[in-house]
C-alpha cells in the first residue's frame, strides 16, 4: 500500500516538474494560444459564407446511427435505408470546425514532441537514479492528457461565436481523441528523431497532409480513394468534430475508430519511449540476453517479411492466374476447425525463441526463410494461382476462416508453394532436438503434421502447393546451412554470425 | 580489499564496430581511478555499461554500493531551474526531505551554484550546466561515483573545487572512476588506465 502511494506521489511530482519544464518554453505557450486563433482568423478572412455539399464519411460507416427508429424497426440490416452521408453545410463554419481539429492535432503533436525531445537523456537518467520507468511514462501521459484536454476545450470555446455545436460533447470528444492520437505520434517522433528540425519537419508534414488537407469534408466528397482517407489517424477527429458541430447523428463507428487510433498510438509511443528510458537489466543471464536479442531480430524479420509478402501478393494478384485444383482437392472436405492449427503457424517463430538453445541454428532458419521466400516470390509472379473458395457457415471457426479469406489476395496469389508449410518445416527443423525433453520433439512432430494438412483442409491451399512446399522448406534449410557454415567461422558468436551471414563482404572492425 | 565495482570480460559491439573486446576492471573503496583513451575508443561506453545505462553483449558487471553517474552529455531538463533539478532527483534517489535539502545546499555551495539556483538550465553557461550535471550525480552521497569528463568546460576555480571534492571523496572511502582525455595531476590517482583496442591497459599511478 505504502509502495503504491509512494509511486503515485513520485509520478505526480514528476508530472508537475515536466509540466513546469514544458510550460516555461515561451514558444510552446505562444503557439498554444495563437495557432487556433490564427487558423480561425484566416478562415474568417478568406472563406465565403455559402452552402456547399459535403460528404460526411462517418455517417455511412457500419455502426453509424443515422436512421429513424421506424427505419431500424423495418430491417436493421437493409443498407438501402442508409443515407449517403451528404449534407449541405455553410463553408465558413465548416472550415472553422475542420481547421479547428487540424489546429488541435498540430499543437498536440508539437507539444508532445517537446515533451520528450531534448529530454530523453534526462528522463533516462531519472530512471537510472531511481524512478521507475512506468512512473516517468505515466507522468508524460498525464501531462499530455492535460494539454490535450486544455486544447480541445480552448478550441471549442473560441469557435463558439461562430459555431454553436449541436453536440458539444461529441465535438470535444473528437478534438480530444484527435489531439491524443497526434500527441502520441508527437511522442513517437520525439523518441526517434535525432534532431529537432527533422522532428518538426515530420510533424508539419504529417499533420498538414492528414488533418490539414485530406480530412477536409469538401475534399473528401470528391476523393477517388476515400478508403485511404478513412485509414488515416486524423479521420476520426475531423469527422466527430464536424458531425458533432452540425448534426444530431451519433457515429459510433468513427468514435470507436478514433478511440482505437488513440489507444494504438498511445501504446506504440509508450513502448517506444519506455524502451528508450528503461535501463538494461544487469542481472540478465547470457541466454536471456541472447533471447532478447533474437526476439528483436525476429520482430524486424517478421515485419520485413510481411511487407515483402504483401507487395508480391498484391502485384501477382493483378496478373493472369491459373487454377491448379486437382481431383484430390475436390475430394478433400472443408474442415473449418483446422483454422486453429493454421493460425498457430504465425506463433511458431515465437515458440522457437523458447525452444532453441543453439542460436546458430536460429540464424540458419532465418537465412532459410529468406531463401525460401525469395525463390517462392519468383514463382508467385510467374505462376499466380487462384481457385474458388467454399461458402462458409456461421460457426466461430468459420468466422475466423472468413477473415482469412477476406485478408487474402483476390482473385488469388502467393499460393504455390505454400509458405505457411515451408516456413513451418524450417522452424521445426531448427527446433528439432534442441529441447532437453523428447516430449517436446514429439509435440513438435504432431504440430508439424497439423500445420501441413491444415492449409488444404481449410481450403487456403491446394494439395500441390503443400506437396511442393515441404521439399522447398527443407531444401532452403539445407542450402542456408551450407552457406552459413561456409561463411561463419568456428567460435564466432551467434549475433556476429547472423550479421556476417547476411553481409559476408564486410569485416568487423 | 574486495572490489566494490567490477567488470569482467565485457564485450560490446555497435553494428560492425567492436568497441569493447573483453574489458575487465576492478574499483575499490577509497580509490580514484582515471580511464583515458582516444576519441571513440569506447571510454563512455564502458562507463555507461558500468553505470547500468547500457547493455553489454557478453560479460558481467557488479556494483556493491550506491552509485552516482554523471554522463558526458548534460542530461538535464532545459526549462527547470538548478534547485528544481536537485529536488526532482532527490525524489528519484528517495532521499528524505531534510536530507535532500541539506545535500542540495552543500553541493550548491561547494560548486558555487548558489547564485544560479533559481535560473533555468537554458539560461546557464556551459560550465555551470556541467556543474549541475555533476551535482545531480552526487546528491545522494553514493559509494561509487562514475564521472564522464566531469570537468569539461570548468574554469580554474571550478576545477579546483572538483579536485577538492575528489580528494575528500577518496578519503571518505568512495570509489571514484572518471573519464578524461587528459589528466593533469596524475599523482592524485590510484590507478590510470588506457583504453586501447577495446581493452584496458594499466599505466600505474
Amino acid at each position: 500500500m505504502h509502495k503504491a502511494r509512494d509511486s503515485a506521489l513520485r509520478t505526480l511530482a514528476a508530472a508537475a516538474f515536466l509540466l513546469r519544464d514544458l510550460s516555461r518554453r515561451r514558444i510552446a505557450l505562444l503557439l498554444l494560444f495563437i495557432v487556433p486563433a490564427l487558423f480561425d482568423g484566416v478562415v474568417l478572412a478568406t472563406t465565403a459564407s455559402r452552402e456547399v455539399e459535403v460528404t460526411l464519411g462517418s455517417l455511412v460507416e457500419p455502426g453509424a446511427q443515422i436512421r429513424t427508429p421506424e427505419q431500424s424497426a423495418v430491417d436493421p440490416f437493409d443498407t438501402s435505408l442508409d443515407d449517403d452521408g451528404s449534407r449541405r453545410l455553410d463553408e465558413r463554419r465548416l472550415s472553422l470546425v475542420f481547421l479547428g481539429a487540424a489546429a488541435v492535432c498540430f499543437l498536440a503533436c508539437f507539444l508532445a514532441f517537446n515533451l520528450v525531445h531534448k529530454r530523453r537523456e534526462a528522463d533516462a537518467r531519472l530512471v537510472l537514479a531511481g524512478f521507475r520507468a512506468y512512473e516517468v511514462l505515466l507522468a508524460k501521459v498525464a501531462v499530455l492528457l492535460v494539454l490535450v484536454a486544455l486544447l480541445a476545450s480552448y478550441e471549442t470555446a473560441i469557435l463558439r461565436p461562430w459555431v454553436v455545436p449541436r453536440q458539444t460533447a461529441l465535438v470535444i470528444a473528437g478534438l480530444f481523441l484527435g489531439g491524443l492520437t497526434y500527441g502520441c505520434l508527437g511522442l513517437l517522433v520525439g523518441t526517434v528523431a535525432k534532431h529537432e528540425l527533422e522532428g518538426i519537419f515530420v510533424i508539419v508534414l504529417l499533420t498538414n497532409v492528414d488533418v490539414g488537407w485530406l480530412q477536409n469534408p469538401i475534399y473528401f466528397a470528391h476523393s477517388q480513394s476515400t478508403a485511404t482517407i478513412r485509414a488515416l489517424p486524423g479521420y476520426g477527429a475531423a469527422q466527430l468534430a464536424v458531425v458533432g458541430a452540425f448534426t444530431g447523428d451519433a457515429p459510433h463507428g468513427v468514435l470507436l475508430r478514433a478511440g482505437l487510433w488513440a489507444g494504438g498510438t498511445l501504446a506504440s509511443a509508450l513502448v517506444a519511449f519506455g524502451s528508450l528510458i528503461t535501463p538494461p537489466r544487469a542481472d540478465r543471464s547470457e541466454s536471456a540476453r541472447l533471447r532478447g536479442h533474437y526476439a528483436r531480430v525476429l520482430g524486424v524479420a517478421y515485419l520485413l517479411w510481411f511487407v515483402a509478402f504483401e507487395a508480391v501478393g498484391r502485384f501477382a494478384a493483378g496478373l493472369r492466374t491459373v487454377d491448379l485444383t486437382s481431383a484430390w482437392d475436390r475430394a478433400l472436405p472443408l474442415v473449418p476447425a483446422f483454422v486453429w492449427p493454421y493460425e498457430a503457424c504465425y506463433a511458431l517463430p515465437v515458440l522457437s525463441l523458447l525452444v532453441v538453445r543453439d542460436w546458430h541454428r536460429f540464424n540458419v532458419a532465418i537465412l532459410a526463410i529468406l531463401v525460401a521466400n525469395v525463390s517462392a516470390f519468383a514463382v508467385y509472379v510467374t505462376l499466380p494461382v487462384a481457385f474458388a473458395r467454399p461458402d462458409l457457415g456461421a460457426g466461430l471457426s468459420e468466422r475466423v476462416l472468413a477473415l482469412e479469406y477476406a485478408a487474402d489476395f483476390h482473385p488469388g496469389a502467393n499460393k504455390l508453394p505454400s509458405m505457411h508449410v515451408a516456413m513451418s518445416w524450417i522452424m521445426v527443423r531448427a527446433m528439432w532436438g534442441q529441447a532437453t525433453s523428447r516430449v517436446v520433439d514429439a509435440g513438435l512432430a504432431a504440430l508439424l503434421v497439423l500445420l501441413t494438412v491444415a492449409p488444404v483442409l481449410v481450403k487456403q491451399h491446394l494439395v500441390v502447393d503443400v506437396a511442393i512446399a515441404v521439399p522447398w522448406g527443407l531444401g532452403a534449410y539445407w542450402a542456408a546451412g551450407k552457406w552459413y557454415r561456409w561463411i561463419v567461422g568456428e567460435g564466432e558468436s551467434a549475433p556476429d554470425g547472423l550479421v556476417r551471414a547476411f553481409a559476408p563482404w564486410r569485416r568487423f572492425e | 580489499m574486495s572490489a566494490i565495482l567490477a567488470a569482467e570480460d565485457v564485450h560490446k559491439r555497435y553494428g560492425w564496430r567492436r568497441v569493447l573486446r573483453g574489458t575487465s576492471f576492478e574499483g575499490h573503496p577509497g580509490q580514484l581511478v582515471a580511464i583515458l583513451g582516444e576519441n571513440g575508443s569506447g571510454k563512455s561506453t564502458l562507463l555507461r555499461i558500468l553505470a547500468g545505462a547500457e547493455g553489454l553483449d557478453r560479460g558481467r558487471v557488479s556494483c556493491l554500493g550506491t552509485m552516482g553517474y554523471c554522463p558526458q552529455e548534460q542530461a538535464v531538463y532545459p526549462y527547470l531551474t538548478v534547485e528544481e533539478h536537485l529536488e526532482l532527483f532527490a525524489r528519484a534517489y528517495r532521499l528524505a526531505a531534510p536530507v535532500a535539502r541539506a545535500s542540495a545546499e552543500r553541493l550548491l555551495e561547494r560548486f558555487d551554484l548558489g547564485p544560479w539556483r533559481r535560473e533555468v538550465v537554458q539560461e546557464l553557461s556551459g560550465g555551470t550546466r556541467q556543474k549541475l550535471n555533476l551535482a545531480i550525480s552526487l546528491l545522494h552521497d553514493p559509494a561509487v561515483v562514475l564521472l564522464d569528463e566531469p570537468y569539461a568546460g570548468f574554469d580554474l576555480a571550478s576545477y579546483r573545487a572538483f579536485v577538492a571534492w575528489a580528494d575528500e571523496a577518496k578519503r571518505g572511502g568512495k570509489c571514484v572512476v572518471l573519464i578524461a582525455h587528459l589528466v593533469l595531476e596524475s599523482e592524485r590517482f590510484d590507478a590510470i588506465y588506457n583504453l586501447v583496442g577495446g581493452k584496458l591497459h594499466a599505466q600505474g599511478s
